[in-house]
């Protein structure tokens, strides 16, 4: 009895694992089965459908539901002499009453055609519009406001998300940010821009992985975007620092890195505004307060301390928004330095200052002390970055080097077509005053400048004192560059002089 | 010995997701699932994913605004197969899943979160109209005609003044032809309510005691046989709906399983005698209702009522050391099931000798 009990027992145990062999076999032919199955539901159209009764008619409904809410009307009119009754009338109630019934109203009549949601469309471009005009003003609460309410309309546009996104990235509200740019691409697979914020959004997260994603989704629809490679080279720098330790970070890596973060920023703000660019150091202010305070912690003490030694460096407190102090701003009151006493306290309230002040004015002191250190960014390779750089650094000892390091023949490219008038004569003084005091060349320069387009335009609008300037630049030419007089009157022709 | 004869379930994939999963179902005539949830920082997330040679495969990933609780393809044709969610903040939607950048249809169904939503006669289950069942936190169950932009055909709550209970649990059956239809809804002070839609009135109700977490019908296209509702404290109970006493009301068996929370109950679609309940400590037991001789006997006053049969359980198996939120049968292929639990966990699970029952 026992062994066959065994026996028994052994043999369910064999069968037991048959049968899950066979059912894992069954499995699979079952999903080439479905997959056929399925094509065939999607290719088959209509044919022969059932007949369905109509809808659960409303009369009959209003007369039998058991428990229908019979909503009490208010219709009962109040008489104008009753006073007590008026004393316990709420008027704010009543109004939101009727505000919510003529909501319910409108949804509920609305059949939501065709007709109608082009209507809402064009009403939600509308408010997109006051938003991208809040948007030249900076004022990114109002945008938001003015998105949101487009969206509200018409929720399946992508721009509006991804505009908003923007003004999101703008006030550092990256959750919001990322979550909005998801939005668009589910509207838009193949929207550039909104991946494009995606990957700021996911970088301020450190997503970096995900990011990288989408750095090459954007390569995929644009392959020959050239933001692709610095947003690459970006991710793969901060992926790599989160992996090195922090000591390991040498200075110019991370002045590297925040160079290009404002790059990418700014190249993004002159998509969205096309040629109205008037970017200034503002539109980097959101997103530099971290890189600032990374840069300072690198530097330690900068050169300009009279005194080293004694100073107490204090740490920059990184923490996500939501850990914020929410109490104000400490207020730091300001001293009238007392020449008389020694330099060291003044320097302590300046270091105090910097670190309490998390606003933008961090931004001011912060950029006295690039310009002390005097890097030079790298070379240009488009407008953009030519302008932010321009206009960051005013001294025109900065600028001689900045321009000294182009290659002849690159200013075109670098422009193409968006050369303004203040650049341009901002270029021709630092020629005259920068270079030729420094005796360095300056016709190759005079030449490029002449073939950057719209450069006819310019010529016309140079005022007479720059006309000597020129005068004075083109026979320094002659004198010191030594360059064929053909040359230069062929030039000079083209400057109009 | 006895043991090893009976059903064995075996998770065939499992898979962990970086959200909260709410409920699943199989996309019916495929081998793909969808299932929904919510993203920890508050948005809601469909996933489609199918089976390939013992493989999960991420078909599609569509995140949405609102945190999605529930979803069914009942109420849609085979050839559509749009898929109606209820969300935390009461709204109804229809996707099509091949475009679900739209929904096809949305109605702010609810003032406070859907905790359950049915459907019947899309995919030739029941007959009649296509209709979607909800039941909300705000303590009303709606019907609601796919054809009927915002309204809903049919609303089922309590009169203005009456406390409003938390409707958990919703579920349509008795659609033998186009005319007859039931609702039954679960509350969280365990009421029971099956309204008659044909009647517009409430056929019947009692109360469980402990608030009603799942109920089903054993078929939706019968008239009404079964109804099992599963509640907390680990109980559930078995109704037969074949005899209906006047004062009585409907023949039961309560049953305790799980030693915790009972939080659903799926009937198996290709044997109506069979069902799975899963509980709070992840577990699942698939049970086996036998049939008495004789299902009624009339009484003394010359009264039918109704005799229960009894009940076995076939299986039990531990998945996860969490609630399972949810279970999915496969219409498609027995013994297939998918099921998620609150560890953020799939699972794709296959019970093998149901064949034999």
């Amino acid at each position: 009895m026992e062994d066959d009990n065994s026996i028994l027992m052994q043999k369910q145990v064999r069968d037991n694992s048959e049968d899950l062999q066979n059912e894992f076999l069954d499995l699979k032919n079952w999903e080439e089965q479905m997959k056929r199955k399925e094509q065939e539901i999607l290719s088959e159209r209509n044919n022969g459908q059932q007949i369905i009764p109509p809808v659960r008619s409303k009369n009959k409904k209003k007369k039998c539901t058991i428990k229908e809410n019979i909503t009490s009307n208010n219709s009962k009119r109040i008489k104008s002499y009753d006073y007590t009754s008026w004393d316990k009338f709420d008027i704010d109630k009543a109004c939101k009453e009727l505000e919510a019934g003529e909501q319910s109203d409108e949804s509920s009549d609305e059949p939501l055609s065709k007709e109608e949601l082009e209507k809402n469309h064009s009403k939600a471009i509308e408010y997109k519009q006051q938003g991208n005009d809040f948007v030249k003003q900076k004022k990114w609460d109002k945008a938001i406001a003015s998105y949101s309410e487009a969206i509200k309309l018409f929720p399946y546009d992508a721009i509006f998300y991804a505009n908003r996104a923007l003004c999101y990235l703008k006030q550092d509200n990256l959750y919001s940010a990322e979550a909005d740019c998801s939005s668009a691409i589910q509207l838009d697979k193949t929207y550039v821009k909104a991946y494009h914020r995606r990957v700021t959004a996911r970088l301020g997260l450190k997503q970096f992985d995900a990011a990288l994603e989408d750095v090459k989704k954007i390569t995929e629809l644009e392959p020959c975007n050239k933001e692709t490679e610095i947003l690459l080279n970006h991710i793969k720098k901060q992926f790599g620092d989160s992996f090195m330790s922090k000591k390991n970070i040498c200075t110019t890596d991370v002045s590297d890195n925040k160079k290009i973060d404002k790059k990418v920023i700014d190249t993004k703000e002159d998509q969205n505004k096309k040629n109205s660019i008037n970017v200034d150091n503002e539109t980097v202010k959101p997103t530099s307060p971290t890189n600032i305070i990374e840069s300072r912690k690198d530097r330690r003490i900068p050169d300009w301390l009279p005194e080293k030694d004694n100073v107490e460096i204090i740490e920059p407190i990184e923490k996500p928004p939501h850990l914020h102090s929410k109490e104000p701003l400490k207020r730091i009151p300001v001293q009238e330095a007392d020449l008389s006493k020694p330099f060291k306290e003044k320097i302590k309230v300046i270091c105090n200052n910097q670190v309490e002040l998390k606003s933008n004015e961090t931004c001011k002191p912060e950029e006295k002390f690039i310009e002390n250190c005097e890097e030079i960014p790298p070379i240009p390779t488009n407008s953009v970055q030519f302008l932010i750089n321009w206009k960051k650094y005013t001294s025109f000892d900065f600028r001689y080097r900045y321009l000294k390091q182009i290659p002849s023949g690159s200013l075109p490219k670098i422009f193409r077509d968006s050369m303004e008038t203040d650049i341009f004569s901002g270029i021709l003084t630092t020629l005259k005053t920068e270079f030729m005091k420094r005796k360095e060349p300056i016709f190759s320069y005079l030449k490029d400048l002449s073939n950057i387009k719209r450069f006819r335009a310019f010529i016309m609008f140079i005022s007479n004192s720059e006309k000597q300037d020129l005068k004075l630049m083109f026979s320094y030419c002659n004198t010191s560059e030594k360059i064929s007089e053909e040359e230069i009157t062929d030039l000079q022709d083209k400057y109009e002089i | 010995m006895d043991e090893l004869s009976k059903p064995q379930i075996i998770c065939h994939i499992e898979k962990s997701v970086d959200y909260s999963l709410f409920d699943a179902k199989w996309i019916p005539c495929s081998a793909k699932f969808v299932v929904m949830g919510s993203r920890p920082r508050g948005t809601g997330i469909i996933q489609i994913y199918e089976v390939s040679s013992g493989e999960l495969k991420l078909v599609k990933n569509i995140e949405r605004s609102n945190q999605i609780k529930c979803g069914t393809f009942k109420a849609s044709s085979l050839r559509d197969r749009y898929l109606a969610t209820g969300d935390f903040k009461g709204k109804l939607n229809i996707y099509n899943l091949e475009d679900p950048s739209i929904p096809v249809y949305s109605a702010d169904a609810h003032t406070q979160i859907i905790n359950a939503i049915d459907g019947v006669a899309g995919a030739s289950i029941g007959c009649g109209a296509p209709e979607l069942v909800t039941g909300s936190r705000d303590g009303s169950v709606k019907v609601w005609d796919p054809r009927q932009k915002n309204r809903p055909v049919a609303v089922m709550e309590p009169k203005e003044g009456e406390s409003r209970r938390d409707c958990w649990s919703v579920g349509f059956g008795n659609s033998y032809n186009s005319e007859e239809r039931v609702v039954a809804a679960g509350y969280d002070n365990g009421d029971v309510k099956m309204f008659d839609l044909r009647a517009m009135s409430l056929r019947w109700e009692s109360n469980l005691k402990n608030g009603v977490c799942g109920l089903e019908f054993d078929r939706k296209d019968i008239p009404m046989n079964k109804l099992v509702a599963t509640t907390l404290e680990s109980k559930f109970y078995l109704f037969d709906l074949k005899t209906q006493h006047p004062k009585k009301g409907f023949a039961y068996l309560v049953e305790k399983a799980h030693k915790s929370t009972v939080w659903l109950v799926k009937h198996l679609p290709q044997n109506r005698e069979l069902f799975a309940t899963c509980g709070g400590g992840g577990t699942i037991c698939l049970w086996k209702y036998n049939y008495p001789e004789k299902r009624k006997v009339t009484d003394a006053d010359g009264i039918e009522e109704g005799i229960m049969g009894n009940i076995s359980l076939l299986q039990n198996c531990t998945l996860s050391s969490q609630p399972i939120s949810s279970l999915d049968w496969s219409p498609d292929k027995q013994g297939l099931a998918i099921c998620t639990s609150f560890d953020q966990c799939l699972r794709v699970i296959i019970t093998t000798k149901l064949n034999t029952y």
